[in-house]
């Protein structure tokens, strides 16, 4: 299964360079879906980082470092009952 | 009966540690690149760069080898169909918009001709950015400053420059989600809230706008930011609403002029 995982993230990471922004939003929901990933909080600070314009839209707040943090741990007790 | 907050095993509970700290990190980086006034994150685009650039170069080889000729073929095939429609559509609008333009500033040619700015490459994909930012190769370092103006060559306003770096800088569109600008349509002063790759403004019914009028925006130097693309009237609404888009493509754009 660890190589499903790196290979979502990496498809995360790139599509935050390369690609529409809803492919790193789709692989973060994948990623905390299935596996307790710290790698999905690292995909949306790196969005952020990358594409955040500091004090701009949205008052400044970094949507996709909540999203993750959120999607992430509100999966939590799911992947506790299921995946474990 | 199961549940998710009992004390796990030991493997359990250590990712939840591990996750936990994380968590922590992504909050306190996020904390300091919004104290440092944004320097993290220009210091992770600094780094993303080389890599965007290789990306583009890699893309535009296979692209250029005929690898995925068919495919290619397909979508320069639809591609030039919908540009087709849309040129038919805003190109009187266009035309428009720079005979209004050149009205306007003809009697200040002399001022436009001496008037500073630079062409700069675009180096980041358009569409990546959920926040409607995209990256210039163009910094400080070549006399930019943040809040300069960004155009299109047909002379569009695009966005205004949010933050630079040496050589890059971060570039927020004026049709980015939530940004807003003020317009003058027809002599009507609304304000364009962007929508993404559109802006929608509401103007009074009193005011008759139609397809093709442009858009300018007095703060920019009463540069034309784009045309009137759709115009939903309806009666019932106390106002109509005015969709304002450019009458280029954006993705489409591999060089800006950047003007302070």
């Amino acid at each position: 299964m660890t190589w499903i995982r790196i290979i979502i993230a990496v498809i995360g990471f790139l599509g935050a360079i390369f690609w529409s922004w809803y492919i790193p939003a789709i692989c973060i929901v994948l990623l905390a879906l299935r596996f307790r990933s710290w790698e999905a909080i690292l995909l949306g600070v790196f969005m952020d980082l990358l594409w955040l314009e500091p004090g701009g839209g949205f008052h400044g707040l970094p949507l996709f470092t909540i999203f993750a943090i959120v999607v992430v741990w509100i999966f939590e007790p799911l992947r506790v009952e299921f995946l474990s | 009966m199961g549940n998710g907050f009992r004390p796990g095993p030991a493997p359990t509970r250590k990712g939840r540690r591990q996750l936990f700290l994380v968590t922590l990190l992504a909050i306190f980086v996020v904390l300091l690149n919004m104290a440092l006034g944004g320097k993290v994150s220009a210091m992770v685009r600094d780094v993303v760069a080389p890599v965007s650039d290789f990306g583009g170069k890699i893309g535009t080889a296979i692209s250029q080898s005929g690898y995925f000729s068919s495919r290619r073929a397909l979508e320069a095939q639809v591609s030039a169909l919908q540009d087709e429609v849309q040129q038919d559509q805003l190109q009187a609008a266009a035309f428009a918009a720079v005979e209004q333009q050149n009205a306007s500033l003809s009697s200040l040619e002399h001022l436009a001709q001496t008037s500073p700015g630079i062409a700069a490459p675009v180096t980041s994909s358009i569409v990546s950015s959920p926040y409607g930012t995209f990256t210039i190769g163009a910094g400080n370092a070549d006399g930019i400053s943040s809040g300069a103006l960004v155009l299109s060559s047909g002379g569009f306003v695009i966005g205004k420059v949010a933050q630079t770096q040496a050589h890059q800088s971060l570039v927020d569109e004026l049709f980015a989600p939530g940004a807003q600008t003020d317009v003058s349509i027809d002599g009507a002063a609304v304000v364009a809230s962007g929508q993404g790759g559109q802006a929608m403004a509401q103007v009074p019914h009193g005011i008759t706008v139609t397809q093709g009028d442009p858009a300018n925006a007095p703060d920019l130097g009463d540069r034309p930011i784009g045309v009137v693309q759709h115009v939903d009237s309806n009666p019932a609404n106390a106002e109509q609403a005015v969709y304002i888009a450019l009458p280029v493509s954006l993705s489409s754009l591999q060089f800006v002029y950047v003007t302070p």
